[in-house]
C-alpha cells in the first residue's frame, strides 16, 4: 500500500505525463518568428526545393503548435528543427497535400512567396549536388551544425539521437561530404 | 602515451566540442602529424562550403502568412471564434451592423454562413438568409430582417459584396409567417426573365396572396415555394384556385420523399438550387472520366508500364525500377535527366535509341537516353571514378568546346553500356577504373565528331545520365555524370 506522499508523488508524476504542457502562446511566436528564416533555409536545403521546404516548415511548426513540446522553453529553436527534420523525414506537408480523387477537386493553396533570396537558394551548384547526394540523417546533420548553428545537443534532439550519436553523424555527414564534393569539383 | 587521433576528434574539434585537455592534446599532435593537419583542414573547408550556401530571408508578409496558415497566431489572440475567417459574418457582427430598432439577434447562427441581398424596393431593409440548420432550428433557413439606420446603407453587412447573390432557393416561411425574404423575389424576377416557353407551366399564387408587407408593399406567399412564387406586381389569383394548385404541385413532386438527400433536397423537404442535385453526380462523371484520361495518359508513357511489356530476355536481379534522388530536379541541363534506362528493360520501339543521327555507329541499344544538344570542339579531358552511396559514379570532363553534347546512353549488352558524345573528338582513351569495380573497361571509339565510349561492366545496371550545371562548371567545359545503380 502507498503512502500518501509516494500517492501524491504517483499522482503528480501522472498529471505531469497526461496534463498538456502549459506553453506560453508568445512562445512559441517569438519562437518561430526568431527561427522561420533558418528553419526556411535548412528545409531548403534538406530537400532541395523551396516550395517543398515552406510546406515542411508550416507542417512543423503546424506540429509544434498542435502539441506543444514540453522543453519548448529550455530546448528553444531545436525543437521546432527537429518538427522540421521530421516533416520533412516522414514528407508531411502543411497543408496537406489530398489523396486519391481528392486530387481532382483540392483548391489551389496560395504559394507563400519566399523573397528574393529563393533563387539563389534555389540554384543548384556543385556543393548543392554533393550535399543532395549525401545520406538524409547525414545531411541534416551536416546542415544542423554548419548551417544553423546548432551544437551537438542541439543536432541530436533535432535528430531525435544522443550528443554522441549526433557527433559521429556530423563527421561521417563531413567525410561522405567533403568526398562526393572532391570527386565531382576539380 | 600517444594521442590516438581520428575523424570524429578532429570533427569534434573544429567545432570546439573537445574537452579543454583533449584539445591540448591535439593541438600537440597536430604539431608533429601532418596527415591530422591535412585532414583538419578538409574539415575546416568542408564547413565553410555548408556555412556559404545562400540563405533565405522570408518578407514580413511571409512570415504573417505562414503564422496565420499554421495557426500560430491565434493563439494570441483572446478566445477569437475558427468561424471567424471570410466567408462568414458572425450574428453580433450583423446585430451591430444592423443598428435599428428592428435589428433582431439571430438565434444560433453564430457559426453559419450567411449569404443575403439588398432588398431591392425599399434601401433601408437587408435581408440576411443563415443557411443551414443549427441545432434546435426548426427550417432549413432562417431569414431575419435587419433594418439599416438611415444614413448607413455602406455597411459591412449592407455592402453587396460582403454578401453572396440570391439563389432562386425555395424556403419555408416559418410561423408565424415572416414578410419574403429578397433572395425569394430576386429568384421570381430571374425566372421572369426567361421566356414565355421556359417558364413553369402553371406559377399559380398562394391561398393568400393580398398579404403585404407594410414596409416593401410585395406580395408574401404562405408556402414560400420557389416554384409558384408570383412575379412582382402578379395579379393575385381567387383562392378557390390555390387548393388545386397546392395539390397539383405535390402531385408534380417525386414520390419518394424518404430519399430527399439523394434528390439533392435537405432533410426539411425544401429544394434548393437547381444544380444541387446534378452537381455532385456532374462533378463524380468529370472526376471519373479525368481520372481514365490520366491513367491512360500514364499507360501511355514507356516504362510506364512493365506489366505489359513481353518478359525480359535477361533478367537483372538487384536492378532497381526507378532513380535514386541525387541526381535533383534542376540540377541536370536536360530534362530526361532522371530516366534510368536499364539494362533489363525489353528492346522495345518506345526504348529504341533515338537515332544517332547520321552517325551509324551505334548498335540498337536498349533503353536508351538522350541528353543534351547541340555542340562542337570538345575533347575529353578526363574520366574520374568514384563509389558512392547513391551508385557508382562517371565523371567526364570535357573542354574546349561550346554547347552542351548531345549524348546518348544505352545499352547493347545486359553488360555493355555506350555512350556517344556528339561534337567531342573521338579516340582519346580513358583509364579505367580499379579492378573490382562495376566497370571493367572502357573502350573508345567513334568517328567524325562524335565520341563513342564502351564501358565493358561487371553486372547489370541502371543509369542516371545527366550534365553537371554549376558554378565551376565555366562556360569552357562541360561535365558528363554518369551514376550506375
Amino acid at each position: 500500500m502507498l503512502r500518501a506522499s509516494s500517492r501524491a508523488t504517483a499522482r503528480s508524476v501522472m498529471n505531469t505525463v497526461l496534463a498538456p504542457p502549459e506553453i506560453a502562446a508568445s512562445t512559441l511566436e517569438a519562437l518561430v518568428r526568431q527561427h522561420v528564416d533558418t528553419l526556411v533555409t535548412y528545409a531548403t536545403h534538406l530537400v532541395g526545393d523551396p516550395q517543398e521546404a515552406i510546406d515542411y516548415v508550416s507542417a512543423g511548426i503546424h506540429h509544434a503548435r498542435r502539441f506543444p513540446p514540453a522543453s519548448l522553453d529550455r530546448e528553444g529553436a531545436a525543437v521546432l528543427f527537429r518538427a522540421v527534420t521530421r516533416a520533412c523525414r516522414q514528407r508531411q506537408r502543411f497543408p496537406p497535400e489530398p489523396r486519391g480523387l481528392a486530387k481532382l477537386f483540392r483548391k489551389p493553396v496560395p504559394l507563400l512567396s519566399l523573397g528574393a533570396d529563393v533563387a539563389s537558394a534555389a540554384r543548384v551548384n556543385t556543393v548543392k549536388r554533393a550535399l543532395m547526394a549525401t545520406a538524409l540523417d547525414r545531411r541534416a546533420a551536416l546542415l544542423l551544425r554548419d548551417l544553423a548553428g546548432l551544437d551537438y545537443r542541439g543536432v541530436g534532439i533535432s535528430l531525435e539521437c544522443s550528443p554522441e550519436t549526433a557527433a559521429r553523424l556530423v563527421a561521417a555527414a563531413r567525410r561522405e561530404f567533403g568526398g562526393i564534393y572532391r570527386d565531382i569539383a576539380f | 602515451m600517444a594521442f590516438k587521433c581520428s575523424l570524429l576528434t578532429l570533427s569534434c574539434a573544429l567545432d570546439g566540442e573537445l574537452p579543454t585537455s583533449t584539445q591540448a592534446e591535439l593541438e600537440s599532435h597536430l604539431v608533429s602529424c601532418e596527415r591530422c593537419k591535412i585532414g583538419l583542414q578538409y574539415l575546416r573547408e568542408e564547413t565553410e562550403r555548408i556555412a556559404n550556401l545562400p540563405r533565405i530571408h522570408l518578407p514580413g508578409g511571409t512570415i504573417e502568412a505562414l503564422l496565420q496558415r499554421t495557426r500560430v497566431v491565434e493563439l494570441s489572440l483572446p478566445e477569437e471564434g475558427e468561424g471567424s475567417g471570410p466567408g462568414r459574418v458572425s450574428a453580433a457582427a450583423a446585430s451591430a451592423s444592423a443598428s435599428g430598432p428592428a435589428a433582431e439577434p439571430i438565434a444560433g447562427a453564430d457559426e453559419l454562413p450567411v449569404a443575403g441581398a439588398p432588398a431591392g424596393d425599399d434601401p433601408s431593409t437587408l435581408s440576411v438568409e443563415v443557411r443551414g440548420r443549427p441545432a434546435g432550428l426548426g427550417s432549413g433557413s432562417l431569414a431575419a430582417e435587419v433594418s439599416r439606420a438611415e444614413g448607413a446603407a455602406a455597411g459591412p453587412a449592407g455592402s453587396g459584396d460582403t454578401l453572396s447573390a440570391p439563389e432562386p432557393e425555395p424556403r419555408i416561411a416559418p410561423a408565424p409567417p415572416p414578410p419574403p425574404s429578397a433572395d425569394r423575389r430576386a429568384g421570381a424576377r430571374a425566372r421572369d426573365d426567361r421566356p414565355l416557353e421556359q417558364r413553369p407551366p402553371t406559377p399559380t399564387p398562394e391561398p393568400e396572396p393580398a398579404r403585404v408587407s407594410s414596409e416593401r408593399g410585395v406580395p408574401a406567399a404562405r408556402d414560400g415555394g420557389g416554384d409558384t412564387a408570383p412575379a412582382p406586381g402578379a395579379a393575385p389569383a381567387p383562392e378557390a384556385s390555390a387548393a388545386p394548385a397546392a395539390r397539383a404541385r405535390r402531385a408534380r413532386r417525386p414520390p419518394q420523399r424518404g430519399s430527399d438527400s439523394a434528390r439533392g433536397r435537405d432533410a426539411s423537404g425544401q429544394r434548393p438550387g437547381l444544380l444541387a442535385g446534378i452537381w455532385p453526380r456532374a462533378a463524380a462523371t468529370v472526376a471519373v472520366a479525368v481520372a481514365v484520361v490520366l491513367l491512360g495518359v500514364h499507360l501511355a508513357q514507356p516504362g510506364s508500364r512493365p506489366a505489359a511489356l513481353p518478359p525480359s530476355p535477361t533478367p537483372t536481379p538487384g536492378t532497381r525500377a526507378g532513380g535514386v534522388g541525387a541526381p535533383t530536379p534542376g540540377a541536370a541541363k536536360s530534362p530526361s535527366a532522371s530516366a534510368t534506362p536499364t539494362a533489363a528493360s525489353s528492346p522495345t520501339a518506345a526504348a529504341r535509341p533515338t537515332a544517332a543521327p547520321g552517325q551509324g555507329a551505334l548498335p540498337s541499344l536498349t533503353g536508351a537516353t538522350t541528353i543534351g544538344g547541340a555542340a562542337a570542339g570538345y575533347s575529353v579531358q578526363t574520366v574520374r571514378y568514384g563509389l558512392h552511396a547513391d551508385g557508382f559514379w562517371i565523371v567526364l570532363q570535357l573542354v574546349g568546346g561550346h554547347g552542351v553534347p548531345r549524348t546518348t546512353v544505352g545499352f547493347s549488352g545486359p553488360t555493355t553500356l555506350d555512350v556517344e558524345l556528339q561534337g567531342v573528338r573521338p579516340g582519346i582513351p580513358v583509364p579505367a577504373p580499379q579492378a573490382g569495380m562495376v566497370v571493367t573497361g572502357v573502350t573508345a571509339g567513334g568517328g567524325g565528331t562524335t565520341a563513342l565510349y564502351t564501358l565493358h561492366l561487371a553486372h547489370a545496371v541502371q543509369v542516371s545520365p545527366s550534365y553537371l550545371a554549376g558554378s565551376l562548371t565555366g562556360p569552357s567545359g562541360e561535365r558528363l555524370i554518369l551514376i550506375l545503380h
